[in-house]
């Protein structure tokens, strides 16, 4: 296939008609690039050919929108119009494949409603084919239609020749789909999908074909080859059991993988987390000893709040002793013996005491300040309560002490602790990481599980040996048995023949894929080599194709290293990988299928761009490239001059309203449109 | 893309002319028709063959 000219009407950005005529002359000029900055219509040029080819509305990109809210017709032209006056838009694709021209064109309706809803639907399609002899025909039943762009590119294909060239990259994810995707354009492309169906159609004729054996004479024969029909169903199973128990050992290959990575991510920073799990650990240990300190605290309380009266009990306890050593407790003699003395007026020495004088004075004195016993005896207790008191004060000051600055230390502990925590995990890069224990205890598993599978594949393939040595037990008997029967016998040689067409395409199955896989690993290795830059090269050795299709990158030292190579590397690997496909598939020298790609250089680096620009031509037959500003400047414009195969330029240029204009521009003067992209050195 | 691969044909002429003929033609059905075609054309052709290859031993043998 290659595309000749695109024409727009009033579809997406593009008011009115605008045209793309398509370099595609293979051995001279078979480059076009499409320039035009964010939102100017380059997905919208990509949109219109997948609409024109396949009636697709929403392309790969359009992930998680609606279909109905993919409107193809140009606002401006609907709001142009009359209140609900349709307005036509079309899409018109010329191309030719193997000498036959085609030209398709999808139409579409558009309108505005009364409530200014856009409503559009799709009005006719038709295809002009045009044999090299001059015969045309004109097609306008979909089916049809249908039926011949698959015979030019298979839906199940465009997804390689027509792509956004950052999302190409998916190619090299070994998922299951991945292997799908690959598996099945492999077999598409290079018809060994046909070549399997024959297999299986063969397959069903021949059991068919013994049945009817089964009803002969010859029922040694028969037996043998009912024998030989019940090992094959079991090879079959076995075949099948093997492939799943594949699936799952390339399943957990990819976990471990996957962990092997994010182990070594966690020995980058290992230490940093060791740090913190210590830390964690200071932290926890230290908020438990905070909770025990504050329980200790809370029962401090109660003995501690009579800290809050000391002074008052220090002084009444100072005065009692006092009054103690003064022996005013207790009194050296009771007031009742005083009160008899004063009533007796007789001294206890026998004196008489008379009224008036110094010593009867003094008695009375004495008697004043002598309390009564009640008294005197609690003035004791309290005295000596309080002693005991002023005792334990200074106990429970040093405890209360004590656990305040064991508080305050286990607090500023906390805190520095989780002042350090918070850089560390800084460091880290708040990376969710789990435990790098449970990592590698995740590992162990798998690598447990692993071995199981690998010793239950080795236990089926065993039983496939010896199910294989068996059936070429039976086909020895089979071949003896078959010259002693008549070969005129119809129905046997009717059986003998189907299984020798099945057997020759069964064989020639397995040699072929085989060699197409190691063919596609050379081819796609040698592109991707040149492809890469002077470090990548230095690194990178090898892209094989394995047994399940997933692909694999090679270092120099023939280890896997597709883990590790960076987005704009996995886009160079899969544009090699396509390329290889097409070269493989191509009856001639090159493909004839034009590699279409939207973001062609989003990702890639200065030097893979440059090889990517002086390779890709030679071995496609038509490189369309829509490209933005910042991936096509005036550097890769004169890399695409040098190589002598850049035929045509167009600008996507913004007009009055919103709309965009396709320009032609001459190559020799797109350095106008391009900016400075020139890297020093 | 809807012919056979070169190196598959190649592969399949190795075989005898009977058996080569008869999957390649199996081959070229399998690309477009549907399996319960393929097994009713395949039929009737080995039947053929058989049948044909019959009356030529037959004939030898005469």
């Amino acid at each position: 296939m290659l595309l000749e000219k695109l024409k727009l009407h009033n579809f997406r950005q593009f008011l009115g008609i605008q045209e793309i005529d398509f370099a595609m002359d293979a051995d001279q000029k078979n480059v076009t690039v499409v320039f035009g900055e964010n939102g100017r219509g380059k997905t919208g040029i990509f949109r219109a050919i997948m609409f024109c080819l396949y009636g697709d509305r929403l392309i790969s990109q359009d992930e998680r929108i609606d279909e109905s809210e993919i409107k193809l017709v140009n606002l401006q032209a609907l709001q142009q119009a009359e209140p609900q006056e349709p307005v036509d838009s079309f899409v018109e694709l010329e191309f030719s494949h193997h000498q036959i021209q085609y030209v398709l064109t999808r139409k579409l309706l558009g309108m505005l409603t009364e409530h200014g809803e856009q409503i559009e639907e799709i009005s006719s399609v038709n295809l002009v084919r045009k044999e090299p002899k001059g015969n045309s025909k004109i097609i306008t039943n979909d089916m049809e239609i249908n039926d011949e762009i698959k015979k030019v590119l298979d839906r199940g294909l465009k997804d390689y020749f027509l792509f956004d060239g950052e999302k190409i990259e998916r190619l090299t994810r070994a998922s299951k789909e991945q292997r799908k995707e690959i598996s099945s354009a492999i077999r598409n492309l290079l018809n060994v999908n046909a070549l399997e169906r024959s297999v299986a159609a063969l397959t069903k004729l021949v059991k068919q074909f013994e049945a009817d054996l089964k009803n002969t004479s010859h029922a040694e024969l028969a037996q043998i080859l009912l024998e030989l029909s019940r090992i094959e169903d079991k090879l079959l199973a076995g075949k099948e059991d093997i492939s799943n128990i594949d699936e799952e050992i390339s399943h957990a290959e990819e976990e471990k993988q996957s962990l092997d990575q994010e182990l070594d991510k966690y020995k980058e920073i290992g230490h940093l987390v060791q740090r913190r799990k210590d830390y964690l650990e200071v932290i926890e240990k230290s908020n438990k000893t905070k909770a025990s300190l504050l329980g200790e605290m809370k029962s401090q309380l109660a003995k501690s709040s009579i800290l809050l009266v000391s002074e008052t009990i220090l002084e009444v306890y100072k005065h009692l002793c006092d009054m103690k050593e003064k022996g005013e407790i207790p009194p050296e003699i009771r007031k009742e013996l005083i009160e008899r003395i004063i009533s007796d007026e007789v001294c206890i020495c026998g004196r008489e005491l008379i009224k008036g004088t110094t010593e009867y004075k003094c008695i009375q004195a004495w008697k004043q300040r002598t309390s009564d016993v009640v008294m005197q005896d609690m003035a004791l207790q309290l005295w000596h309560q309080l002693g005991i008191v002023d005792k334990s004060i200074d106990d429970i000051v040093n405890s209360t002490q004590s656990l305040l600055i064991q508080y305050a230390n286990t607090r500023n502990d906390i805190e520095e602790y989780e002042e350090k925590l918070n850089v560390i995990s800084e460091q880290i890069g708040g990376s969710e990481r789990s435990d790098i224990g449970d990592l590698e205890r995740q590992r162990t598993s798998v690598e447990i599980k692993l071995r199981h599978l690998e010793a239950k594949k080795q236990n089926l393939e065993s039983n496939q040996k010896t199910l294989n040595n068996e059936r070429s037990h039976q086909i020895d008997q089979k071949s003896e048995l078959e010259k002693e029967v008549s070969m005129q016998d119809e129905i046997t040689g009717r059986a003998i023949t189907a299984r020798k067409v099945r057997d020759a395409l069964e064989t020639v199955h397995d040699e072929f894929t085989k060699e197409i896989r190691l063919m596609i690993s050379k081819l796609a290795s040698e592109l991707f080599v040149k492809l890469l830059d002077a470090q990548g090269r230095e690194m990178l050795h090898e892209i094989a194709v394995k047994d399940d299709y997933s692909l694999e990158l090679l270092d120099r030292w023939h280890s896997p290293f597709l883990a590790n190579i960076s987005a704009g590397q996995r886009q160079i690997m899969s544009i090699s990988l396509i390329a290889a496909l097409a070269k493989l598939a191509a009856k001639n020298n090159v493909f004839e299928m034009p590699f279409f790609m939207d973001t062609p250089f989003g990702r890639l680096s200065h030097d893979h761009r440059k090889n990517l620009i002086f390779e890709l031509p030679k071995i496609c037959s038509q490189w369309i490239l829509l490209a933005t500003d910042t991936e096509f400047g005036r550097s890769e414009a004169k890399d695409l001059k040098a190589s002598g195969k850049w035929g045509k330029f167009y600008i996507l240029k913004a007009v009055e309203g919103g709309a965009t204009q396709i320009k032609p521009i001459a190559v020799e003067k797109s350095g106008v449109y391009l900016r400075n992209t020139e890297v020093p050195g | 893309m809807e012919d056979i691969n070169d190196r598959i044909l190649q592969k399949l002429k190795k075989y005898d002319k009977e058996t080569s003929k008869l999957a390649i033609l199996a081959l070229e059905l399998s690309v477009n028709e549907g399996e319960s075609f393929v097994i009713e054309h395949l039929k009737i052709k080995i039947r053929e063959v058989v049948k044909k290859r019959g009356g030529a031993d037959a004939s030898r043998k005469a």
